[in-house]
């Protein structure tokens, strides 16, 4: 998808009919937005946003969602209301066609729902143009909106988007933009109880007792399987409320002058934790998986030292490897003489002296398993090495993580008891509130690992009855057919499953590779992005001198750098979504797509980095429009980008209002490039109007 | 400044044999199976009503399982 004409009319305080032409170069690809704050920044990502998904779609710091209409105008129409609407058009390409949407909403319409507008899209495909019946469908189809918020977002605001609980929401963009969405859905629908449930009934109703009590003990496991998956949801969407709740009660006392410092400080704190605890996570992750996979060479230095032992002992002796093979005798009886020049004629004493060493002698297989048993020593004792090493090293670094945990907790308890001792009786009563909601999540917390538990163990009994059920042969036909049905079902399952496993697992290292590498360009320091196998971004470094024991760590970042890590991290997902397009798949509608990228003050939090930020992105993502601030436009971003050689358009946005209503800190005019356009003007009605530099 | 990262650049993120190896494995009959879904799939993906799919992968498995 790529953007190429935005038309807004009457939308908010774009007043009258107004557009912009993006950039749809390669080469050129970036569309610039001046505006001061309070100018329409916002207002302009939120028409994309509501062109593309409607009122669900407007972002939560959009103010006033229920009147899109121009308020002046809405005014001078209130008797009219049916004459007045605010539209927006888009205009995009994608796969190969012209997309041509619209949504508009009248006055009247607005006043009964806000939420209901009008929207048509047209499709221009092979020079014919085509009406969408289901325009919204079509739409979530080219760019459902669990990506939305990757694409067009406000960096200042981009930071959430990397904390623990949004984990599953950057699982599915990844998902959704790499194509393998398809994959997962494709194996949800074959297992569902509508497809797979249905063909297992009927294998059920042609089969025998024995099998159909195999069938019923594996529905009711898959029915609990079904109400432990449901319960779990359920408690994580519990915790995302309770957390909502905890973070409201914060910010009252965030504003309380009694507890704002109390309150900043905790604040600092719990994200110390949440990253301690997810760094922790993850070293126990590696622990298990350590443990799994060479956990058993640690018990194995004995029986290593007795095989090496016994091995050293036959050599001494001489018996391995074996100083005479077979082959040698055999070949001295062939020729008739022996190495000491006696002759082996067949029934002389010598012949048969040598013919019985024959019947004993070992072959050249004895001498390879020999060889092959000194390397198998070589590497078990290797391999203990490393992963007692590697054992020692995580369970220092897990120590460490839960030492600082403790202190962080000890130092939270400490600000609950001050807060709690505060004499006002509302902070009191906030505190009291935020302490029983933690409670009630930390329960819940808990009550998720046990469901998890508890699923393993049901996939695990389903597995088990799975394999049984194929191994008992039908005699009737129908029901040797309900049976191939339900195989082929689960099959297909299990190898679209195994196909989402092995593109995911794979992209996942293509995807660290290019984070890190445009990561360490712009943060310039040795810094390694590691996106885990449960898509947790972390960004590690290796610490201690060469002389010392090097060990990698995760690095604490900044919110500057948290803030960069999640734009490289989008930009280098488009970039690689971008090329997986232009690869065949091996099944259609698995490959990447091309996105866009529209970001309002990317700049914002990133200080020193913003230059290294303008000089990247737009290399990465395809196509990029950025809104921002004549001060975010400071002379080392203006630089970078103009180095890029890449602003093909550049638009601002000039504001009319009565006099004195221009905020403190914005100018009258803005310059770019050296030229002054005037982007405040006197006017009566306030209204915010697009210009073309 | 690190430069020990490949170029994250020169790895096509297209299927790997790994991929290919797995589709491949697959029978003819499961193939063309997996090939009808996906081409089901694709329009419908994102929507969270399944019935119509459900019922379209149903019949997709009585035509070609028999």
């Amino acid at each position: 998808m790529i953007l190429e004409r935005l038309v807004i009319r009457n939308f908010r305080q774009f007043k009258g009919e107004q557009e912009i032409i993006f950039s749809d170069n390669k080469e050129r690809n970036v569309t610039l937005i001046h505006a001061e704050n309070g100018f329409g920044k916002t207002t302009l990502l939120n028409a994309i946003l509501w062109v593309l998904y409607g009122y669900k779609g407007l972002t939560p710091d959009f103010e006033g969602k229920t009147h899109l209409i121009h308020n002046g105008m809405a005014h001078s129409y209130r008797k009219k209301p049916n004459e007045l609407e605010a539209m927006v058009h888009l205009t995009f390409s994608h796969d190969g066609a012209r997309y041509m949407l619209s949504r508009a909403i009248n006055l009247a319409e607005q006043e009964v729902d806000p939420k209901k507008d009008r929207m048509s899209l047209e499709i221009l495909r092979d020079g014919q143009t085509f009406n969408q019946d289901r325009p919204q469908h079509r739409i979530q189809a080219i760019i459902p909106d669990g990506i939305s918020k990757f694409l067009f977002f406000n960096g200042e605001r981009i930071d959430e988007l990397g904390l623990d609980k949004n984990r599953g929401e950057v699982t599915s963009a990844i998902h959704q933009m790499l194509g393998l969405n398809l994959l997962k859905r494709a194996t949800e629908d074959l297992n569902h109880a509508n497809v797979r449930g249905k063909f297992r009934k009927e294998l059920a109703d042609n089969t025998s007792d024995e099998k159909r009590d195999l069938i019923t003990r594996q529905e009711e496991l898959e029915i609990k399987q079904m109400s432990a998956d449901s319960n779990l949801s359920t408690a994580r969407e519990e915790i995302q409320a309770i957390d909502d709740e905890i973070k409201t009660l914060e910010a009252k006392l965030a504003a309380n002058k009694e507890t704002h410092e109390l309150q900043a400080k905790r604040a600092q704190l719990q994200r110390q934790k949440e990253e301690f605890v997810a760094q922790a996570d993850e070293v126990n992750k590696r622990l298990a998986k350590l443990i799994a996979e060479d956990g058993y060479t640690l018990f194995t230095t004995e029986l290593v030292a007795k095989g090496k032992a016994i091995m050293e002992d036959l050599r001494s002796k001489n018996q391995i490897p074996a100083p005479v093979i077979d082959t040698f005798l055999q070949q001295l009886l062939d020729e008739g003489t022996c190495i000491c020049e006696r002759c082996l004629d067949p029934g002389s004493p010598e012949y048969e002296a040598v013919k019985k060493k024959l019947s004993d002698a070992p072959n050249q297989d004895f001498n390879n398993a020999v060889s092959a048993l000194d390397h198998a020593i070589g590497i078990l004792e290797g391999v203990a090495e490393a992963t007692g090493e590697n054992l020692k090293q995580l369970t220092r670094e897990r120590a460490e993580l839960t030492q600082r945990i403790r202190t962080i907790e000890g130092e939270l308890e400490d600000i609950h008891q001050k807060v709690g001792r505060k004499d006002d009786e509302k902070v009191k009563e906030l505190e009291e509130s935020r302490r029983a909601k933690a409670l009630k999540r930390d329960e819940l917390t808990s009550r998720c690992g046990s469901l998890k538990k508890e699923i393993e163990i049901i996939s695990e009994g389903i597995s088990k009855l799975q394999s049984q059920i194929r191994k008992m042969e039908d005699q009737e036909d129908k029901a040797a057919q309900a049976q191939r049905r339900v195989d082929a079902v689960e099959e297909c399952g299990r190898i679209v499953e195994e196909l989402l496993q092995a593109e995911t697992e794979e992209l996942r290292p293509l995807l660290n590779n290019e984070i890190s590498e445009h990561f360490s360009k712009i943060i310039d320091r040795d810094y390694r992005a590691e996106l885990s196998e449960d898509f947790n971004l972390r960004i590690r470094s290796w610490v201690g001198s060469e002389d010392d024991e090097r060990m990698e760590q995760d690095v604490a970042l900044s919110t500057g750098q948290r803030q960069v890590k999640l734009l490289v991290f989008i930009a280098s997902l488009l970039a690689l979504a971008k090329r997986r397009s232009e690869v065949p798949t091996i099944l259609k509608g698995t490959a990447g797509s091309e996105y866009p990228l529209v970001t309002d003050a990317p700049f914002g939090n990133i200080s020193v980095f913003r230059e290294g930020i303008s000089r990247w992105v737009p290399n990465l993502a395809p196509q990029v429009t950025i809104l921002l601030t004549p001060s975010q436009y400071d002379g080392d971003v203006e630089k970078a980008l103009r180095e890029t050689g890449r602003v093909a358009k550049r638009y601002y946005l000039a504001y009319h209002g009565p006099k004195n209503t221009l905020r403190q800190g914005a100018n009258a005019h803005l310059t770019v490039e050296g030229k002054e356009y005037q982007q405040y003007f006197e006017a009566d009605e306030e209204f915010t109007e697009i210009k073309e530099i | 400044m690190s430069t020990e990262h490949p170029k994250a650049s020169e790895t096509p993120p297209g299927p790997s044999k790994r991929v290919e190896a797995i589709f491949k494995s697959a029978s003819e009959e499961h193939k063309e199976l997996i090939r009808e879904i996906l081409k089901e799939e694709r329009d419908v993906q994102h929507m969270s009503r399944r019935s119509d799919i459900h019922t379209k992968i149903y019949d997709h498995v009585r035509r070609l399982i028999k």
